[in-house]
């Protein structure tokens, strides 16, 4: 019985320059923050034609480099990332069957009345499918701030990136396949 | 999986697992329930702590971004 390859997806990531050579042998570390988008996970910029991807990660490299209201720099040299994805269970949130598994476990879960503080996050929500149902990868499509949007104030609610969350990066990221698109200095904060 | 799948699995899970399981399912993927804010504000100033401090060479998403 011939098994199927499971589906790849090209993602780029921006980070600090002197983490690539633990991303390279180590592959990627999920921080365990409760304050990520689509839970505790290690995310990319998707490779799509409807956006500009492998900039979108420059731009967050180079934002994640500086500090509100300080004009020093976390690190002074970015690195964009070019990662091969392997999603072996796919949540594919860009499609209709995606979104309705998302809604559905939302419903299911506040129809339980549980006393929960606050409202149901989207995180929480799926983390709990993450780790209940064994989705490996999550795609999503989202509007950000990139550096157009940040210094024209533009807010909105139609995506411009589309987002991938790998949540277990040493059976979906092949690290022999990572390439090291772009690097350069990070510009000073004004 | 397909979405008939996934809702039979959703289905069979939530009606398998009691309040009590369900809400110990959530806590570990960080919920917070009403009944936690005593234990919460105790620990408040570790749990800062460990979370800003926990080393990650990922340069994620936050939303306070």
């Amino acid at each position: 019985m011939s098994q199927t390859a499971p589906p790849e997806f090209i993602g780029y990531h921006g980070c600090n320059f002197e983490d690539v050579g633990s991303i390279q042998t180590q592959n990627f570390i999920i921080p365990q923050r409760d304050d990520l988008w689509f839970g505790k996970a290690a995310y990319f910029f998707a490779e799509c034609t409807v956006y500009h991807s492998a900039e979108h990660a420059r731009f967050w490299a180079i934002k994640s480099a500086k500090i509100k209201g300080d004009h020093r720099l976390k690190y002074s040299e970015f690195a964009v990332l070019k990662v091969v994805i392997a999603a072996s269970d796919l949540l594919d949130m860009t499609k209709d069957e995606g979104k309705q598994m998302f809604q559905r476990t939302l419903d299911a879960l506040r129809s339980r009345r549980l006393p929960v503080s606050g409202e149901w996050e989207d995180q929480i929500v799926i983390d709990f499918m993450i780790s209940e149902f064994d989705f490996d990868v999550l795609i999503n499509d989202v509007y950000s701030r990139f550096e157009y949007e940040f210094v024209n104030n533009v807010r909105s609610h139609v995506p411009n990136c589309r987002i991938i969350s790998v949540y277990k990066p040493q059976t979906s990221i092949d690290t022999s396949k990572i390439v090291v698109l772009s690097t350069g200095p990070v510009p000073p904060t004004l | 999986m397909t979405l008939d799948q996934f809702t039979s699995k959703l289905e069979a899970k939530m009606t398998a697992m009691s309040d009590e399981e369900l809400m110990a399912s959530l806590r570990k993927v960080g919920c917070k329930f009403l009944d936690d804010s005593v234990v919460e504000s105790f620990w408040n100033e570790d749990a800062f702590e460990v979370g800003w401090s926990a080393a990650a060479n990922s340069n994620d998403l936050a939303l306070a971004a």
